[in-house]
């Protein structure tokens, strides 16, 4: 799960995967603006076959609430996800 | 996937353009998720200039937020050799974008515009406040709605000729009478459809306007799958995922058929394509082409592809195989539904694929980059990747059931206009292409006259054929003698009328039906016949048809006691070529006059006789 978010997190913002770490957050990253956020939460529902609130969408605002939030919804770090 | 990525990039690094185009249509291809086609964006972005990709300005203006859409949008584009730039008008935005001369809008100077506007912005009182309406009142709104669209439309129209993609309105999923509106006098729905209706009228009166039927595209998608209630009331952005792909291909069908990159020609293999099963291995018998699957999912396959011959696209065979084996399936099996007579052009040898799509392109006079490639095999279709990158080699996935489904959504055989002409075209394409060949054969030209089979159906003033007659005098220019253009109620009148006769040749041959081809209408004047109208279509010149057409009317001149014929040239820029017709079947020069030469034939002295290759019927 962490890497599949990763993935998605570099092709979104154009960063590189091992630059993302857990503080990395709509603060840090500078692509990391409203349209690529809305951009995100989409690529997020289709890859991990989940919906996300708007609470949810709100609150995952760095790569470690992500992860957080995505826990909660029973996905585990190591999982792999269908491509 | 990470591996992927990195062999692109490095193919880009290595300015290796063409290679790492090929490897990112296949990555999206696998991996067709929407963080990817962002990544694909940027790297087809680095790599288009190298491309020469036809560079095409699309400007939309939209009442929601389309911004997700955009990488679809481009990927696509880039995808179909299309080099886009993209310019989107702010949130809700049209006339000011429409009606300023000095615009954003104008300013990039787009090729294509796409008006994107739903009724809940357009018009919101007939999505939320429908019951409230009087009938008076909703009739008012669509007035106004259908009166404002086409103040928008011929506004732009009036300053721009690029070319207009006009969304017209999804029908409400929930019509407010819920299960009562379809057949509720004050149905919404019905209304919402009388203004769909009405834009179909608005989009007749101009240029190059396409209406695209959202509401089709929709429903063929589902309205609740189209529809992301947490995208819409958080950011006014209702299409979800799998919708804003869905309408990015639709617009680039649009975009390939005004580029003219649509495609004209399927080239298939057999083996596991057309039907299942390898043919040498295991025989006519064996291969699985029937009534069961998987053999009804081939015989679905090839339905479609006989539609597609039906519209006027061309279907050629490239495959490895014995010959004899598949022609023994074309003729015998009886679940085929295509026949050797659909395709235009066969190769089935042994020799490399690549060869054969070159012969084929020669063959058919057509470039490589208008040809599609089905096979199942992913070595051959890599081959030809490879070598042919032109050719729109299709993904074909290891399921013959989903091969109908593929082909009806490639983007590659939209039409903006569909004719008769079309209809009839790949036949036509398949008879000249046989004639041609035939005439590459005979040595001699008799022989090849001979070897045509030709039968001239003459009619004397045919009612039927007045409309074919009158549009021939407008658009024939090289085999015509005098040039006058009639409309079909002057060749009415003339077919009416005492003093005048019209005659048409309607031309078979070996191949097929030419159709009416020939003209002659004449003035009777005392005793002899003023040939005021001679005509050939360009198709059949150079067969000695005209000779059969006047050898006609001498017969008939004679029959009827007349002594002469009298014929004109009037010379034209494109007419040289009948220039020393009348002196060539033994007419007289009488008078010249600038260029304007008058002939006389005396009928009693005339050796003109039908050719012997041409067997002439009359109706």
């Amino acid at each position: 799960m962490d890497e599949k978010l990763k993935q998605i997190m570099s092709n979104i913002f154009e960063i590189k995967e091992d630059e993302i770490t857990d503080e990395s957050s709509t603060d840090t990253i500078e692509n990391w603006d409203s349209l690529n956020h809305l951009n995100l939460i989409l690529a997020i529902e289709e890859q991990f076959g989940i919906s996300i609130t708007e609470d949810e969408m709100i609150e995952m605002a760095s790569f470690a609430e992500i992860k957080r939030i995505l826990r909660d919804k029973g996905l585990r770090s190591s999982e792999k996800t269908e491509q | 996937m990470v591996e992927q990525k990195k062999d692109i990039e490095f193919l880009v690094e290595q300015n290796k353009t063409l290679q790492a185009y090929i490897k990112l249509e296949e990555f999206i291809n696998s991996h067709s998720t929407l963080d990817n086609f962002m990544y694909a964006e940027k790297i087809y972005k680095q790599i288009a200039k190298d491309l020469n990709f036809h560079k095409f300005n699309i400007a939309i203006l939209r009442s929601i937020t389309i911004e997700p859409m955009l990488p679809f949008i481009k990927v696509k584009c880039f995808e179909n050799k299309i080099n886009p730039e993209l310019y989107l008008g702010d949130y809700n935005i049209f006339d000011q974008e429409i009606v300023n001369k000095n615009s954003g809008l104008y300013n990039f100077k787009p090729d294509v515009l796409i008006i994107f506007s739903r009724l809940e912005e357009i018009c919101p009182r007939l999505v939320n406040s429908y019951i409230e309406l009087s009938s008076e009142k909703v009739e008012m709104e669509i007035k106004n709605l259908l009166d404002k669209i086409e103040r928008l439309l011929s506004t732009f129209r009036a300053n721009s000729n690029a070319k207009i993609i006009l969304h017209n309105f999804e029908l409400p999923a929930f019509p407010i009478f819920g299960i009562i509106d379809i057949q509720h006098e004050r149905s919404q729905k019905r209304v919402f459809n009388k203004i769909n209706t009405g834009l179909v009228e608005i989009v007749k009166k101009y240029e190059e306007v396409y209406l695209l039927d959202y509401e089709h595209l929709v429903s063929l998608y589902g309205k609740k799958n189209w529809f992301d209630e947490k995208l819409w009331f958080m950011a006014k952005a209702p299409i979800s995922r799998v919708g804003l792909e869905a309408l990015a291909n639709e617009y680039v069908k649009y975009f390939k058929a005004m580029l003219g990159l649509t495609k004209k020609c399927i080239v298939l293999d057999l083996d596991n394509t057309l039907w299942g099963g390898i043919l040498g291995e295991e025989g006519i018998e064996g291969i699985k082409i029937g009534h069961t699957s998987p053999g009804n999912a081939f015989i679905d396959f090839q339905r479609e592809l006989l539609k597609l011959y039906q519209k006027g696209f061309v279907l050629a065979i490239n495959s490895k195989n014995n010959e004899e084996n598949v022609i023994e399936v074309f003729d015998k099996h009886p679940d085929m539904v295509l026949r050797k007579k659909h395709f235009a052009s066969i190769k089935i040898n042994w020799i490399d694929k690549v060869q054969n799509m070159k012969d084929i392109a020669e063959e058919l006079n057509i470039g490589l980059d208008t040809l599609v490639f089905f096979d199942d095999s992913p070595v051959e279709r890599e081959l030809i990747k490879q070598q042919l990158p032109e050719i729109h080699t299709v993904e074909l996935p290891n399921n013959p059931h989903l091969y109908s489904k593929i082909l009806r959504e490639l983007p590659d055989f939209q039409m903006l206009s569909f004719t008769e002409e079309d209809r009839k075209r790949g036949k036509i394409y398949y008879e000249q292409i046989k004639r041609k060949k035939l005439k590459e054969s005979v040595t001699s030209l008799e022989g090849f006259y001979i070897s045509l089979e030709m039968e001239a159906i003459i009619k004397r003033n045919d009612n039927f054929s007045i409309p074919r007659l009158a549009k021939m005098t407008q658009k024939t220019n090289q085999f015509n003698l005098t040039t006058i253009r009639y409309s079909e109620t002057d060749i009415s009148n003339f077919v009416a009328s005492n003093d005048h006769c019209v005659y048409s040749l309607q031309l078979i041959d070996k191949f097929g039906d030419n159709g009416v081809v020939g003209e002659i209408i004449i003035k009777e004047s005392g005793d002899a016949w003023e040939i005021d109208s001679f005509l050939l279509s360009c198709r059949v010149i150079g067969r000695t048809v005209e000779t059969a057409l006047l050898s006609h009317i001498i017969d008939e001149a004679r029959k009827a006691n007349i002594k002469s014929i009298i014929g004109k040239y009037i010379p034209t820029s494109k007419n040289f070529v009948v220039k020393s017709l009348y002196k060539d079947h033994g007419f007289e020069l009488v008078k010249e006059n600038g260029g304007t030469t008058i002939w006389k034939l005396d009928i009693e002295k005339s050796s003109i006789k039908c050719p012997d290759w041409i067997e002439i019927i009359e109706k």
